[in-house]
C-alpha cells in the first residue's frame, strides 16, 4: 500500500497541482514584501481563467491565450492596486471584493459572451503545449518532464527570476524596504505608492498565468469558479513558506502533494468530497503552525 | 493585522460618545444612505452600459427588473424572499468584523445550518410541524455556532490568521456536506445530491394573508436583537473597543478569547439559521449548490451597511431586489440574470472608493497612513 503513495505519478501530479499555487503563492508573496497582504489572488486567478480561455477560443493560439490570461490577472489587479495602493481602501476587503466581483463578472460574462452557464468547452480553445525538452532517458520521471506543459517551466523560472530579483537586484531590495520600514522609505523620497502598484500588477500577471495554468493548461475549457479556493491555498503557501521564495516554492509543492494525495485516497477507497478536504485542511494546519512559531518568535 | 483591517472596517469607532444627540445620528445615517445610494447609480450606471453593449435599451430592462422586484405583493414577496439570508449572513459578518475577528467562513455557516435544518425537519419526531420547526432552526443555530468556535480557538491559543482558516473551513465543511448528501444520507432513487424532502407540516409558514415568507420576519427580529446588543449592552460596546484596538481593549482589562468566541458563535449560529430558512421555507430539502454564494452577498451587505444592523436591513432588501429583479430582466430581455452580481460587486466598490476618497480629502476616519 506505501509504494502506492511514494510513486513517481503521485510526484508528478504533485507537481502539476503545485503550478497555480506556486504562481499565485509568488505573486501573494510579492506583494506581502511590499507590505500588502493580497487576499484578492483567488479572484485575480480566476479572472484570468477565464480570460486566457477566451483569448484562446478567439485567437485560435495558445500563445495568445497565455497573453490574455495574464492581461486578465493584470486587470483585475489594476482595480485592487487602485483601490488599495491610490485610494487607500482596506486591503481585505478590497481582496474580498475583488474575489466576489470576480466570481459574478465571470458567471455573467460567461453567459453573455458564450450563452452558456456551468461550463463552457469547444475544440476551438487551442491548449498550450508540453515544452518538449528531451529529458525522456531521465529514469521514473523522464517521460513527465518532456510531455509536461509549458507552463510547468515558466512557474519555476518565475519563481528562480523572483529569487534573483528580490536578493540581487536595487529594485528587489527596494520593494522589501517598502513593506519593511516605509516611513524611512518615505523620508528618503522613493516612491511608495509606484513599487506597491508595480509588486500588484507583477502579481495579477502571475496569478493570471495560474488561471491560464487551470484552463487552458490542464482542462481544455472554462468550469464556473474553476480555481475553487486554490487562491486562499496560495495565500497558506507563500505565508507558510516564510521569508524567501525556496520556501515558498517548497510550500507550494507540499500543497500540491497532498492535492496529489487526495486524488490517490480515491482510489483507495475514501469518497473523493471527502478526499478534496485534504488541502484545504492541510492550509489550516499549516496556517496555524506559522502562527504558533511567530508567536514563539515574539515571545522570546 | 486583522485589528488593523477592523478598526478601519468599523467605520468611525473614535466617536463613540455616550451622548451622541439624535440628531447627530440621524445626520450620520442620512450621510451613509447617501453615499449607499449614490454607489447604486454609479453601479446601475457601469450595469446600463454592459446591457446597451448587447443591443438592449438599460431603461426598459432596469425596468423590468423593477417590477419584477416590486410590482405586486407576490414580487415583494420574492424580494424579501432573496434578501432575507443575505440580512442574516450580514448580521452573521457585523458581529464578528465589530469585534475585530475576520470571519469570513459564513458560506459553510450557513451549509451547516441548512443541512442540519433540513435533517431533523424531514425526520418524524412525533411533533406538532411548529415544534418541528423550531427545534430544527435552535440545532442548526447550535450547529453553525459550534463549529465557528474553533478558528477562535485557532487564532487565540496558535495565533493563526483567521481569515485563512475561516476561509478554508467553508470550503472543508461544502465538501464534507456534499460527501453525505451524496452518499450517506442521500435518499434511494434520487440523482442529485440531496436530502429528503422535509414533512409539509414542517415548512416555513406565510405571512397570514400575504405571499410573504415569515423568514424575513425571523431575520428582521434578529437585526432588532443585534442592534441592542451592539448599542445597548456592555457586551457590544466591548466588541467595538476590541474591534477598534486590541492593545487599548488589553489594557482596558478585556478579554479577546471571550469576546472573539462570543463574537464567533454569535456569527455562525445567525448565518446558520439564514441555511435553515433557506430549506424550511425555500427549497424544502437540502440540495447540493443550495446557496450560489449566498453569504458572500452578505459580506457585501454588511460591508457596504458599515456593520450597521439597521443599515443590513436595507441593503439587504435592495440586494434582494436586484436578485429578484434581476429574474424579470432576463425573461423581458434576456440579459443574463447573473448581471445582478456584478452590480453589486460594483457597488461594494464605489462604497469602498468613497471611503478613500473622503480619508484623502482628509475628513474620513483613515486620518494617518
Amino acid at each position: 500500500m506505501l509504494d502506492a503513495f511514494l510513486s513517481w505519478t503521485m510526484v508528478e501530479t504533485g507537481i502539476r497541482f503545485a503550478t497555480p499555487i506556486l504562481l499565485a503563492a509568488l505573486g501573494g508573496y510579492l506583494c506581502q514584501r511590499a507590505g500588502v497582504f493580497n487576499i484578492g489572488l483567488e479572484g485575480t486567478m480566476l479572472s484570468g481563467a477565464f480570460a486566457a480561455v477566451a483569448a484562446s477560443f478567439a485567437t485560435h493560439s495558445w500563445a495568445l491565450g497565455i497573453l490574455g490570461g495574464v492581461l486578465g490577472g493584470v486587470f483585475a489587479a489594476a482595480i485592487f492596486a487602485l483601490f488599495v495602493v491610490s485610494l487607500r481602501t482596506d486591503e481585505i476587503v478590497t481582496g474580498l471584493t475583488v474575489n466576489i466581483l470576480a466570481v459574478g463578472m465571470t458567471t455573467y460574462l460567461l453567459r453573455a459572451v458564450f450563452g452558456v452557464q456551468g461550463r463552457f468547452a469547444s475544440d476551438q480553445i487551442v491548449m498550450v503545449p508540453p515544452l518538449g525538452l528531451p529529458l525522456d532517458w531521465i529514469p521514473g520521471i523522464g517521460s513527465f518532464l518532456s510531455s509536461t506543459s509549458i507552463l510547468v517551466y515558466l512557474a519555476l523560472v518565475a519563481a528562480i527570476v523572483i529569487n534573483v530579483y528580490m536578493r540581487y537586484l536595487p529594485g528587489g531590495v527596494r520593494l522589501q524596504a517598502v513593506g519593511e520600514a516605509p516611513a524611512a522609505l518615505a523620508a528618503s523620497g522613493l516612491p511608495i505608492a509606484r513599487t506597491k502598484w508595480l509588486a500588484i500588477l507583477v502579481s495579477g500577471g502571475l496569478c493570471g498565468l495560474a488561471g491560464t495554468y487551470l484552463t487552458i493548461g490542464e482542462l481544455g475549457q472554462y468550469v464556473d469558479n474553476v480555481t475553487a479556493g486554490r487562491g486562499y491555498i496560495a495565500i497558506a503557501a507563500f505565508v507558510f513558506g516564510g521569508r524567501g521564495v525556496g520556501g515558498v516554492v517548497l510550500a507550494a509543492f507540499l500543497f500540491g502533494l497532498v492535492d496529489s494525495l487526495a486524488i490517490r485516497t480515491q482510489g483507495l477507497g475514501l469518497p473523493s468530497n471527502l478526499a478534496f478536504t485534504l488541502p484545504y485542511i492541510a492550509a489550516i494546519a499549516a496556517i496555524t503552525v506559522v502562527g504558533a512559531r511567530s508567536r514563539r518568535v515574539s515571545r522570546a | 493585522m486583522s485589528e488593523v483591517a477592523a478598526g478601519h472596517l468599523a467605520g468611525e469607532p473614535a466617536k463613540v460618545t455616550r451622548t451622541r444627540s439624535l440628531a447627530r445620528i440621524a445626520k450620520e445615517q442620512a450621510a451613509n444612505i447617501g453615499w449607499i445610494a449614490a454607489a447604486l447609480l454609479a453601479a446601475l450606471l457601469v450595469g446600463a452600459i454592459a446591457i446597451r453593449i448587447q443591443g438592449i435599451d438599460p431603461l426598459s430592462a432596469y425596468g423590468a427588473m423593477a417590477t419584477r422586484a416590486f410590482g405586486g405583493w407576490r414580487a415583494v414577496g420574492n424580494t424579501l424572499k432573496a434578501a432575507t439570508p443575505l440580512l442574516l449572513t450580514g448580521l452573521g459578518t457585523a458581529v464578528v468584523f465589530r469585534a475585530g475577528f475576520i470571519n469570513v467562513g459564513q458560506e459553510g455557516q450557513l451549509y451547516i445550518g441548512a443541512l442540519v435544518a433540513a435533517i431533523i425537519a424531514s425526520a418524524d419526531l412525533g411533533t406538532p410541524g411548529w415544534l418541528q420547526i423550531l427545534i430544527a432552526m435552535a440545532a442548526a443555530t447550535v450547529a453553525g455556532a459550534a463549529w465557528a468556535a474553533w478558528p477562535v480557538f485557532l487564532r487565540v491559543r496558535f495565533n493563526a490568521n483567521e481569515i485563512v482558516t475561516t476561509l478554508m473551513s467553508s470550503y472543508v465543511a461544502i465538501l464534507a456536506i456534499s460527501w453525505l448528501v451524496n452518499g450517506p444520507l442521500r435518499p434511494a432513487g434520487v440523482a442529485v445530491g440531496s436530502t429528503a424532502p422535509i414533512r409539509p407540516a414542517a415548512h416555513l409558514p406565510f405571512v397570514p394573508g400575504t405571499p410573504i415568507g415569515s423568514g424575513i420576519l425571523i431575520a428582521v427580529a434578529a437585526a432588532i436583537i443585534f442592534a441592542v446588543v451592539f448599542n445597548r449592552t456592555p457586551l457590544g460596546y466591548e466588541w467595538k473597543i476590541l474591534g477598534h484596538n486590541a492593545h487599548t481593549a488589553r489594557y482596558a482589562g478585556l478579554r479577546p478569547a471571550r469576546l472573539w468566541l462570543l463574537a464567533a458563535l454569535a456569527s455562525g449560529g445567525v448565518c446558520a439559521l439564514a441555511g435553515a430558512i433557506e430549506v424550511l421555507g425555500v427549497q424544502f430539502r437540502f440540495v447540493e449548490g443550495l446557496s450560489p454564494g449566498l453569504a458572500y452577498v452578505g459580506i457585501l451587505v454588511a460591508l457596504i451597511a458599515r456593520f450597521s444592523p439597521a443599515g443590513i436591513v436595507l441593503v439587504a432588501i435592495l440586494f434582494g431586489a436586484i436578485n429578484a429583479g434581476a429574474i424579470g430582466l432576463e425573461m423581458a430581455s434576456g440579459v443574463p440574470a447573473q448581471i445582478s452580481s456584478v452590480i453589486q460587486g460594483l457597488m461594494i466598490l464605489f462604497v469602498a472608493a468613497q471611503v478613500g476618497l473622503r480619508s484623502l480629502i482628509g475628513r474620513g476616519p483613515r486620518g494617518s497612513h
